[in-house]
């Protein structure tokens, strides 16, 4: 090999040690759902950019197809140069590349976010979609008035996916230390949760990442750092799976079957949690509605295998 | 504060004093005042006929307080602000009426 030949390899090699391709988890199986999850990200901040960007980056090598707002979605103004600072710069690669935003309010959004267009949520406060074998349902959890109320139940008994998903703004459970849990949404949700075979929650509204434990057989991920950060405000409890409270992050998700692959990602590229769900043959009862009350627990149960790989 | 009531007549607010005393004496009281607190509270001083102000988040409501009181056409919803209850215009973001210290 020629000197200058060699030079330039050691140079090329060093130069992707200092910016390496993104480590991606995720399995790439054919037909498979594929989407991001961001949270609290509507601040116009640098730092709402920076993560817009390593999203682009990672949907080089992860095309997927939509993406999942877990509300805040807009802090502070909500004019149209607002929506033009806090959504469509950080996100115009993706908003360019077709890719589909389905917002849920949070407490700092303006309801009438629910009639902007690039949000899909088709003028509701509430709604659901189908993709591929999961159906997502997104929550008003600002105002969870017993007509919301009835048509998720009704809708969660009437869905014949495999795999159903809840997102809104305020946790269930959560360890950050500033909010906490909605004890009183956590009543009056997770029996109709668990009736119903939901297996996967997300939430924002605290600052930070927390895969909390499976609880009562669902998986409840709080993702509120994709904008605004509440640095070091994680207490981890018992039930923490995995915390991260020094930056911000994103979720990208492949749904393959019984199988559900989740790979958290922070501003900087740096992969802060992975694993991958998988659905038991039980879940599969409950999902087609075929489960019996005695099984319950087991009926929503999910092996979780998440973090020490697979 | 306004002379005239347009929703909230003194037997109306009473009525509602009521309900919101029924939601706060159920077993899980205290799931709705933690539910109050992890809200976000905001302290402000409305006016009935003026906006709520933009950038200021809205107060969630707790569940089991909605569960409690009227319901409302789709256009309003209740909140909650300091120890007020708010009866809102969810299109004009308007403040239709408000019954002071309708919290304990």
């Amino acid at each position: 090999m020629r000197r200058s030949t060699f030079l330039f390899l050691a140079l090329a090699a060093a130069a992707l040690a200092q910016n390496p391709a993104p480590a991606l988890k995720l399995p790439l199986q054919p037909k498979s759902v594929r989407f991001a999850v961001i949270g609290d990200s509507g601040t116009g901040g640098k730092e709402q950019y920076d993560a817009g960007r390593q999203m682009e980056k990672f949907r080089g090598r992860f095309p997927f197809d939509f993406v999942i707002m877990l509300g805040d979605n807009m802090y502070g103004g909500q004019s149209a140069e607002d929506y033009r600072i806090k959504f469509e710069a950080p996100y115009k690669p993706l908003l360019d590349a077709s890719v589909k935003f389905y917002a849920a309010l949070g407490n700092h959004d303006d309801p009438n976010q629910r009639f902007y267009k690039p949000f899909n949520m088709g003028g509701k406060r509430y709604y659901n979609f189908k993709n591929g074998n999961a159906e997502f349902f997104a929550l008003d959890s600002n105002y969870m008035d017993p007509e919301q109320l009835d048509w998720l139940t009704k809708e969660l008994r009437n869905s014949k996916t495999a795999w159903k998903i809840c997102f809104f703004h305020h946790p269930l459970y959560s360890h950050a230390k500033f909010h906490g849990p909605d004890p009183d949404l956590r009543r009056l949700l997770e029996p109709i949760f668990q009736q119903s075979g939901v297996s996967v929650v997300f939430a924002g509204h605290e600052h930070v990442y927390e895969r909390i434990k499976p609880q009562k057989g669902i998986n409840y991920f709080v993702l509120g750092n994709s904008g605004q950060l509440r640095f070091h405000d994680l207490r981890p409890s018992a039930d923490t799976a995995k915390g991260f409270d020094t930056d911000r992050a994103f979720c990208l998700v492949e749904i393959a079957g019984d199988r559900f692959y989740f790979q958290t990602i922070s501003r900087t590229g740096e992969t802060v949690d992975f694993g991958v769900l998988e659905r038991s043959k039980a879940m599969v009862s409950s999902a087609s509605g075929n489960y019996a009350p005695s099984r319950l627990n087991e009926a929503a149960d999910i092996r979780n295998r998440a973090v020490s790989g697979w | 504060m306004p002379s005239e009531r347009y929703f909230f007549a003194p037997e109306i607010a009473a009525e509602f004093r009521r309900l919101i005393g029924i939601a706060m004496k159920v077993p899980d009281t205290t799931h709705v005042q933690q539910s109050l607190k992890h809200a976000e509270p905001v302290r402000l001083k409305l006016r009935v006929n003026y906006s709520y102000p933009e950038g200021v988040p809205l107060q969630s409501m707790p569940s089991t307080l909605l569960m409690n009181l009227p319901k409302l056409p789709p256009e309003l919803d209740y909140r909650v602000v300091g120890h007020d209850l708010v009866l809102r215009d969810t299109i004009g973001n308007l403040i239709v009426d408000l019954i002071p210290n309708a919290m304990p």
